[in-house]
Parts: C-alpha cells; structure tokens; sequence
C-alpha cells in the first residue's frame, strides 16, 4: 500500500470505518436480552389501584384521540350544530359503559355465581388468590385492599364443583383462609382450603 | 378494536385495571434490561422497573392518545434509572459530562485500530456498559429496539439532532473501545 496516495488512503480508512459500523450495529441487533421474573407483572398489579375518571375528563381524553377524515365538501357547522355533536359524544360514552357493565355481567351469569374471597391481613404488601380455578397462578388474581372493611378482597365468577385455594402473601408465603372450615394438607407442608359450590333448585350455594 | 397500546390506555382509564397487566406483559423486558443495563444487579433492576410501571400508571392520564405508548414509559423508566445512577454512582454523570467534551469523538475521527474479526453481540454489549447511560439507551434504543430518531429523540427526552449526534457518537467511541481491546489483546 506504499505506493497509495493520501487521498486513497483515507477512502480505505472511510470505507473500512463504515463497515465497522455496520458490524457493530448488527450485533447490536443481536444482544441476548434477559428474561424478566414471572413475578414482575404480578408485583406491579399489587402495587396500583383501579383509576376513577371524571366523565368530563373522559371526554377530553375522547377528544384527544386522532380521527381520520376523509376528503369532503366543506359544511359549516353552527354553535348549535358542535354543542349537538357534543351531547352525542357524551351519550355514545354512557352507552360504551353501559354496554361494559353489561358484558361483565354477563359474564358473571354464565360463571354463576360469584364468591367473596376476604383475608384480615393488615401488613401484607400484597395478596394474591391461587386455587384449582386458576392453575394456582396469581397473575390476575390480585386482591384489593378495602379501606373499609380492613381486609383484602376480591370477587372471582365460579361454577358448581369442588375447589382448593389459598393465599399468596407478598409473593412467598402460602396460606389456607384462616376463615375457611375445610382444608387439605398439599403434601409439600402447607394446607389449602376447599370450597364446594353446589347447584340447589337451580341456584348455586357455597361451603 | 385489538389490544392496542392506545385501546389498553382507554381501557385503564375508564377503570379497568387488569388492562395495564397486558401493558406490563407488553413492555416488561426492554424496561428491565435497561434497568439490568443501569444496576447490573437483578433485585434492582426488578424493583426499578416495578417503580417505572407504577409510576406510568400514575401518570397515565398525562399520556397523549395520539402518541406512542413505549417511548413515553422509556422516559419515565430512564429518569429514574438515571436517579438511581445519581445516588449510587455520582461518577457516571461526570462520566457524561466528560464524554461530551472529548475531542476524539468528533466526526469523521477515524479508528486508529482496526476492529477485532472475532467479536461477538455479548462482547459489545459487556463494553457497551462502559458508555454513558445516555448514550448507550440512545444507541440500544435505535438499533436494539427499532425505534425513529424522533422516538429515540422523546424517549431520551432530548431533540432529534442530539439524538443523532449521541448515536453517531456512541457509536465511535463504542467502536473505539473495541478496537482498543482488540490492540490490548493482541
């Protein structure tokens, strides 16, 4: 390479600079990334709460989102025409909540009957339901804490049959519902607690 | 109407927690690796990407609907990766400063070592994490996650030419480092 000019040489140093360059970037591309632990998603849910929205705030949100118009004649709207639309606005949000109620409640029809899990736990960070109805998995099973009543609680849509569960406290210990009148040793040291939901004349009745 | 980051929002907003689960789901991994990339510790890295998710979920009426859900999280995530940064490891802002003062990372510096032929993704990564946070996120941002400059821009929380002027820098010093192992090595 004696006999390369300067200005040659610094082409191949150019060149050579950008396929550096791309080799990293492709091995950027290539950095393993590390799993995150199953309990992540589940330490989060314990740690917020159900929002409350204001309908007025609801409706601004509404606004905010972007709407895609296609090409049309211009119409002039009056001040009549926009409070109008606004009205609709607010009434097809009633209808969209409505409509959600409903779909929670049919859901709960076709689950039956709904039971009240409640635990008196006052210095637990979090508290989870696992039992037979959900593979023993806290994800979505998160209880809430009521102010209230001092206890935490959650409701969960169940079918007649038989069921085991219990309590995961703060994500490590397992415990049967102190309140619960059956319980079952689990063969690993620990006892869970049953409860049977029975159909009579047509109605479900829990024990 | 699918589970759209924007749809999920709505969803959480009008009361329905259990929505912000398949946002967690969703987004759980890049978050807690640049919290493994801030502490190089697990517990914190874990306890740093929970504070970014419930702090989001806080703050989610704040989130715009014509916006992207991601690169707004990013931003919650790397201010308090760089808070954490700042009351464990004061060195790494010096570091920072110090960066954007050097000379050899102006443009057009040309490697005065060549790049080792046998590197792999791990060994860019294990010297990426001797590049400032800012600079390394905008880099991994860009290349790792496929975001725009714009995106990298707002998740940084910085403008578009800076955003291209710390990857385009980020890059040759990264590039620099290795070259400078490889001379090390052989």
């Amino acid at each position: 390479m004696r006999d390369c000019s300067e200005g040659h040489m610094k082409s191949n140093h150019s060149k050579k600079s950008d396929e550096d360059l791309h080799r990293i970037v492709s091995l950027i591309e290539d950095i393993p990334d590390i799993e995150p632990p199953d309990t992540l998603v589940g330490s989060v849910m314990a740690a917020i709460k159900p929002k409350k929205l204001t309908w007025w705030k609801k409706l601004k949100r509404q606004l905010q989102i972007p709407i895609t118009i296609t090409p049309m004649k211009i119409v002039q709207l009056s001040a009549g025409t926009v409070a109008l639309m606004l009205v609709a606005i607010v009434l097809l949000h009633q209808i969209q909540d409505r409509n959600k109620t409903t779909s929670i409640l049919n859901r709960t029809a076709s689950a039956e009957k709904i039971v009240l899990f409640t635990l008196d736990m006052p210095h637990a960070s979090n508290v989870a339901l696992i039992g037979t109805f959900n593979q023993w998995t806290p994800e979505g099973y998160r209880m809430y804490w009521d102010d209230q009543r001092g206890v935490w609680k959650l409701s969960v849509p169940l079918g007649s049959g038989r069921y085991e569960y219990a309590f995961l406290i703060d994500g490590k210990i397992v415990i049967a519902d102190p309140k619960g009148l059956l319980q079952r040793d689990d063969g690993f040291g620990n006892k869970n607690s049953i409860l049977t939901i029975h159909k009579e004349n047509g109605h479900e009745t829990a024990t | 109407m699918g589970n759209t980051d924007e749809n999920l929002v709505s969803d959480i907003l009008a009361g329905d927690v259990e929505a912000y689960a398949i946002l967690v789901k969703r987004y759980q991994k890049p978050i807690f690796n640049l919290m493994i990339r801030t502490t190089s510790c697990e517990e914190d890295a874990f306890d740093l990407t929970q504070e970014a998710f419930v702090r989001a979920y806080e703050k989610l009426e704040r989130f715009k609907p014509s916006g992207r859900f991601f690169p707004w999280l990013y931003t919650i995530a790397m201010n308090l990766a760089l808070d954490f940064l700042r009351k464990t490891k004061t060195r790494e802002i010096k570091k920072t400063e110090l960066y954007e003062m050097q000379k050899d990372l102006s443009e057009g510096s040309n490697p005065s070592k060549s790049l080792p032929e046998k590197i792999d993704a791990e060994r860019v990564n294990a010297v990426l994490q001797d590049i400032p946070l800012e600079y390394r996120e905008a880099i991994f941002l860009r290349f790792h996650e496929g975001m725009s400059i714009r995106e990298v821009a707002l998740s940084i929380g910085i403008s578009v030419s800076g955003a291209k002027m710390r990857i385009h820098r980020g890059l040759i010093k990264l590039r620099r480092l290795l070259s400078i192992e490889n001379s090390q090595e052989t």
